[in-house]
């Protein structure tokens, strides 16, 4: 569990972060959104004390930060940024193996956890096993970015815009991966991103941040059907309702077919309704059974 | 042989027309200008023979080389066999001149020219075909690709060999630059020795101080400026000018400690010199250092932050790995500059290769002087060679596979 009590962080006269008081369950995936410059990766750094605040504190698993040794604290919490921030002069694996190294594994452990992680990650071990940074696209480095952090198993994952750089292809996959994976290892995911589209696809909880100010705290379904004011329902944007349709996903829908290992979501059925001949598609629901679905239905779906 | 010609193109890329070109015009020379010059004594002058004064075989030597070159002008034209032909070149080029040298002193000496006194030492033909020859070789390493440069440098080795074996035969026995050598060979070992100790020591201690001079430049931005002016000032100080500030406080600070005396520390000799060679190789190291750390980009450096190492691991499995190739580089400039250095200290009494060339100056002795450049000029080129190879080495993760942004 991740606490902020009335945390600010000031740059000189600019204040970056505003008296934010939020909290992050255990297992669940916080999204912080909001435009550039509002304090998102402000908010995200302090969490691992790459920054510290000028005022309120910050608990992880019921204890403040500043009573952590801040390298032992950072042990626990797996880090992903944008840049990746690879370390160029190390293999991949020596990259992915880099906190269990500081937390003094045995080299044989070190490289069989390193394949593992690949696996994961979606990467052959056989082929990027002994890469140098410099070699991978930048896909495959942010996905050795993810695995890097996963290494040591910590129960904290802290990403700044980890799919930012990539194609949207690439990005709907390695979304898709992150959903999966997350949905296996249950890890507590503070994750910050430009993309709403993203935020509500992977969020439990949406942070949406103005000017260093939190404006609204709550589930996608929340954000996008009462927003608080008129920033967040600007921001969120008049076809709010047909993103809601992202946070809905389904078993099968009839005549759908996306990438590999990708579900359909109830937006991929309305589009699949609206070039049917009939008034109703057949869909699979997540439990298993099925469902005819027409127009009113999806509507009921959307606004529960 | 289809199939060799095969795998050849795949491991090599077309040879370039400029250094061939720069390769095939020199190697005329031979014809030309003097193939050997004789001097009755060590420091009388001299008499220069060409092809046309002696009884050379002309043409079978015209045709050999005209063979030769042809082959690669037509390889290059036509696209096929460069690499055959171009070895062919420069293993011509390599060898010839000094079988003509051979036969030329050989015909001298049959002529009873070469007497006890006499000297005799390569002309300026058989030098510009050696320039001639250098711009073949690297121009055939270069077209080359790494699988195959072994098997080039062999055949350099072949012929070097080969020449090496030309020169020691009789009567050239008589080479003026041999001659010197062999009056003082035991001389020559202690001085080579005490060149390779000087100038190693000096960046042996340019570098234990350099390095923590430079991570101090590099942490301490106040500092910054001050560090690499005193070391940039040091450079702009003529080194003669050098030794001599140093002669007077060194000698007097052995006059007052006679436990330094004892140690061996005077104004003259081995301390002042290796004291002004590692002032000289300070700044390369200090400002390599320094660069090399701050090169290492912002986001890698937080990135092993935030992945919790400690500011001690941080220093040693990022920052010294990421800066290491261009400290090497530094010490490699540092290394290649002391052994140039160095020679000046054969002027206050250190010692060291440079001995020769002042003796061989003060002598009006040419060949003493050539005896004492060839070596320094030969271990500045190893130095600089095996600086290089660990330069690479340490920079793996960088160089293969080139860099992305
Ligand atoms: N080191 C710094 N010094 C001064 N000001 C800073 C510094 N870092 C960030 N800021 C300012 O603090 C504010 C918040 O920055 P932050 O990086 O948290 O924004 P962000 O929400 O992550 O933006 P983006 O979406 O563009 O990444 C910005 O106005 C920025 O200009
Ligand atoms: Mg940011």
């Amino acid at each position: 569990m991740i606490r902020f009590h009335g945390v600010t962080k000031r740059y000189g006269e600019k204040t970056a972060v505003d008296g934010l008081d939020m909290t992050v369950e255990n297992g669940s995936v916080c999204v912080l959104i909001g435009p550039s410059g509002c304090g998102k990766s402000t908010t995200l750094r302090m969490i691992n004390r790459l920054l510290e605040p000028d005022e309120g504190t910050i608990e992880v698993d019921d204890k403040a930060l500043r009573d952590y040794d801040p390298a032992s604290l950072r042990l626990r919490i797996g880090y992903v940024i944008q840049s990746v921030g690879l370390l160029p002069h190390m293999r991949v694996w020596q990259n992915i193996a880099l906190v269990p190294r500081l937390l003094g594994w045995e080299k044989p452990r070190r490289r069989e956890r390193a394949d593992e992680l690949l696996d994961i990650v979606g990467l052959d071990p056989e082929e990027y096993r002994d890469k140098y940074p410099a070699q991978l696209s930048g896909g495959e480095a942010q996905r050795v970015g993810v695995a890097r952090a996963l290494a040591a198993d910590p129960p904290y994952l802290l990403m700044d815009e980890p799919f930012g750089a990539v194609d949207p292809l690439t990005r709907a996959t390695l979304q898709q991966s992150f959903r999966d994976i997350q949905s296996r290892l249950k890890k507590t995911v503070v994750l910050v991103t430009h993309d709403l589209d993203e935020a509500i696809y992977l969020a439990d909880r949406i942070a949406l941040m103005r000017d260093g100010v939190l404006q609204q705290f709550g589930s996608p379904a929340e954000i996008l059907t009462s927003p608080v004011n008129e920033f967040v329902r600007e921001f969120v944007g008049s076809d709010r309702m047909l993103r809601m349709l992202n946070t809905v996903e389904l078993g099968a829908v009839d005549g759908w077919s996306g990438a590999d290992g990708s579900r359909p979501t109830l937006r991929d059925a309305l589009s699949q309704l609206l070039s049917a001949p009939e008034r109703s598609i057949r869909v699979g629901l997540n439990d298993g059974s099925q469902e005819e679905l027409d127009f009113d239905r999806i509507r009921e779906m959307v606004l529960p | 042989m289809i199939k060799v010609q095969r795998w050849l193109a795949a491991n090599s890329q077309p040879i370039a027309l400029l250094p061939v070109a720069v390769s095939l015009v020199p190697a005329a020379g031979i014809f030309f200008m003097g193939i050997i010059h004789l001097r009755p004594n060590r420091i009388a002058d001299g008499e220069a023979f060409r092809f046309a004064d002696l009884a050379l075989p002309v043409a079978p030597v015209l045709a050999l080389a005209i063979t030769a070159a042809v082959l690669v002008v037509a390889a290059r034209w036509a696209r096929q066999a460069e690499i055959p032909a171009l070895a062919l070149w420069a293993v011509t080029v390599t060898i010839v001149p000094w079988i003509l040298f051979h036969m030329a002193a050989v015909e001298l000496f049959d002529a009873g020219r070469l007497d006890d006194l006499a000297r005799v030492s390569p002309g300026g033909g058989v030098w510009v075909a050696l320039v001639a020859a250098l711009a073949a070789w690297h121009e055939l390493l270069r077209s080359v690709r790494r699988s195959l440069r072994g098997l080039v440098v062999a055949l350099l080795l072949a012929a070097l060999a080969f020449v090496a074996v030309q020169i020691a035969s009789p009567p050239l026995e008589r080479i003026s630059y041999i001659v010197e050598y062999n009056v003082r060979s035991d001389r020559f070992l202690d001085e080579l020795l005490q060149h390779i100790r000087l100038s190693g020591s000096a960046v042996a201690f340019a570098t234990l101080i350099g390095v923590p001079a430079g991570m101090i430049a590099y942490r301490h931005r106040r500092l910054r400026a001050a560090i690499l002016d005193v070391t940039s000032t040091i450079q702009t100080i003529p080194s003669l000018a050098m030794f001599g500030l140093l002669i007077a406080p060194l000698a007097a600070l052995s006059r007052a400690v006679p436990t330094l005396r004892a140690m061996g520390v005077s104004g003259v000799g081995t301390t002042p010199a290796l004291i002004a060679l590692t002032l000289y190789a300070l700044l390369p190291v200090v400002r390599n250092t320094l660069t090399g750390l701050a090169v290492v980009p912002p986001s890698v450096r937080e990135s092993g932050q935030a992945m919790g190492m400690t500011r001690r691991q941080r220093f040693w499995m990022v920052e010294v790995p990421l800066a290491l190739p261009v400290l090497l580089r530094g010490i490699r400039t540092a290394a290649v500059q002391a052994v140039g250095n160095t020679t000046v200290a054969g002027l206050i009494g250190a010692g060291g290769l440079g001995w020769f060339i002042f003796q061989g100056l003060g002598q009006a002795a040419t060949d003493l002087v050539v005896l004492g450049v060839i070596p320094i000029v030969g271990l500045a080129i190893v130095v600089d060679r095996v600086f290089q190879g660990l330069q690479r080495l340490s920079a793996r993760g960088e160089v293969e596979g080139g860099t992305r942004a």
